[in-house]
């Protein structure tokens, strides 16, 4: 018999910790994770740096340039728009606004598409089926499409626009739930849970999950991205966030007439739009690689 | 003597399909009646497809059987699931690296069945799982490893610790040496040898390897069909089998062992 305090590792990773260790081992991913804080501490500290209100109009200074162009002024470091109101500011409102309602619809969606599909991976038959199908017509066209008939009912706004894209996003979840439930409930370690005499939740709490967050993040972080492109369309197309918000979309909207002249106006928010994509998707990829490798070195 | 384990008159049939699905003729198991006593290892042989795992996982209560009882102690185990068989029968699966849960560690794989089936507060479970890993062999720094960082040795180890945790009166294997190099095979063998000894478990295994069982049974029981054909103390199968399917394993078997 080996000696129970012969020699103890000091140190054992937690999963959380395994997992930064192997995620700060692709640097692309720790790179895409610090733009994606700037962007988190923008939005939740944005009212707090920034310098004006996100609707102030500066009306002696319109269309300024930013500071860096001779035109510019220091006191409107990313210029102003054509009705004078100063971009940085909006820029920090917008992607709060932007960032959070993407991150919540796809919560709520996610939420709401685990459970669906997890009862249907859990049970048999027409039940299942019809669980599993229920939600897919909505699968028929594409996510703006559908963003776009809700709005048309509901009306426009930005609560209407989340409703739309979260409803559009729910069976995509609903269906890679149910087909990993359903592979899951088959192997044998699922067995000797239900033979511990765990039931269904404690299964799926206990056993599921934690072989589903892989899968659960990727979809997650795509479905992110899809939901702030969506977002910011629906705002673009004026379908969405109204005028007056300072969401991503409006503000290319906004900035559209005076292309030419200042186009800083559509660029800044452009910019913005593409590098929260870009690295949400870059830090999900890195997490999910991180993920894997933790139970496979 | 009531025996530890008793088995009466116990059928499986497979639940009816769609005919044109499944053409082939459907396989039935028993009526299967077997008697188990305290610290006595059971081994059970046979060809494939002869319903030795069938009934395993029928004891264990993995699978529902279609008629017939199941007495511990001279007392029914109720419905197929219930906290009594889960604390007194356990399985260990044929694959143990199949068994065992890739995405949590050890320490939590063997902390649920006392979790659920335990009244132990967590303290108390933190240390009936360090007894229980080290009465397999198995260092206390491998409560937190996972899956994946362990030997097939080890994991058969780590399946067995889960089977162990609850203190279980027998404990039923599907082939639990299969996968497993000489080596390790014999020192699994020697650590349920010496288990059995020091618990007093009754142990039903299945095995393909006849070597292993002529070493570990007291008694034999040959399958065929999903039937029991045969069913007496290892020494007397092996010297004089009665049934032709009995024969012919035990003949394969010692033909090996004269070349």
């Amino acid at each position: 018999m080996l000696d129970a305090n012969l020699y103890e590792e000091e140190l054992h990773p937690t999963p959380l910790g395994a997992t930064w260790r192997e995620f700060k081992q692709r640097h692309v991913a720790v790179f895409g994770l610090v733009i994606l804080t700037v962007f988190i501490v923008v939005a939740i500290a944005g009212p707090l740096l920034s310098p004006y209100a996100p609707t102030t109009q500066h009306t002696n200074a319109l269309l300024i340039p930013p500071a860096w162009n001779d035109n510019g002024s220091i006191l409107h470091i990313l210029g102003t728009d054509a009705l004078g109101r100063d971009m940085l500011t909006r820029l920090f409102y917008g992607t709060q606004v932007t960032l959070f309602s993407s991150i919540a619809t796809v919560f709520i969606a996610l939420s709401l598409g685990v459970a669906m599909g997890v009862v249907a991976g859990m049970s048999k038959g027409l039940r299942s089926s019809f669980i599993n199908h229920v939600l897919d017509i909505l699968m028929l066209t594409p996510t703006l499409l559908i963003a776009i008939i809700i709005v048309a009912i509901l009306g426009t706004g930005l609560t209407n626009a989340m409703l739309a894209i979260g409803l559009a996003l729910v069976p995509r979840f609903v269906h890679m739930t149910r087909d990993f439930v359903r592979e899951e409930m088959n192997k044998d370690y699922i067995k000797t849970a239900r033979l511990d005499g765990a039931n269904l939740t404690q299964v799926f709490l206990f056993n599921i999950l934690p072989n589903m967050v892989e899968l659960l993040i990727v979809q997650g972080t795509l479905a992110i991205s899809v939901a702030i492109l969506d977002i910011s369309a629906l705002g673009f197309l004026n379908l969405g966030a109204q005028t007056l918000m300072p969401e991503l979309g409006v503000m290319i909207a906004d900035g559209l007439s005076t292309v030419y002249i200042a186009p800083w106006n559509i660029l800044l928010p452009g910019l913005s739009i593409f590098l929260m994509v870009l690295s949400i998707n870059i830090v999900g990829d890195g997490l999910r690689s991180a993920l894997r490798n933790r139970l496979t070195h | 003597m009531t025996p530890l384990l008793s088995i009466q008159q116990l059928t499986y049939n497979p639940p009816k399909r769609w005919e044109f699905l499944s053409p082939r003729s459907e396989f039935v198991l028993g009526p299967v009646d077997l008697h188990v006593h305290e610290s006595e290892t059971l081994a059970i042989i046979g060809s494939n497809d002869s319903g030795k795992s069938l009934l395993a996982k029928l004891i264990a209560g993995a699978v529902k059987p279609t008629s017939g009882e199941i007495l511990l102690n001279g007392q029914p185990i109720g419905t197929h699931q219930s906290k009594a068989r889960a604390n007194n029968i356990r399985m260990v699966f044929r694959h143990s690296a199949e068994s065992l849960n890739p995405g949590i560690s050890i320490g939590s794989m063997l902390d649920e069945p006392l979790r659920l089936n335990t009244q132990l507060s967590p303290a108390m479970r933190l240390e009936k799982v360090m007894q229980t890993l080290s009465l397999v062999g198995l260092m206390p720094d491998y409560y937190y490893f996972y899956k994946h960082m362990l030997s097939d040795g080890q994991q058969q180890r780590v399946a067995l610790a889960r089977a162990l945790i609850l203190d279980p009166q027998v404990i039923v294997a599907d082939e639990p040496f299969a996968a497993l190099d000489p080596s390790v095979r014999s020192q699994t063998v020697n650590l349920l040898l010496k288990l059995q000894a020091e618990l007093g478990l009754a142990f039903i295994f299945i095995s393909h390897n006849l070597g292993i069982v002529r070493h570990m049974a007291d008694r034999t029981i040959v399958m065929s069909n999903g039937q029991i054909v045969e069913s007496n103390l290892t020494q007397t199968l092996f010297t004089a089998p009665e049934h032709p399917s009995a024969q012919k394993l035990i003949h394969a078997h010692n033909s090996m062992l004269k070349l």
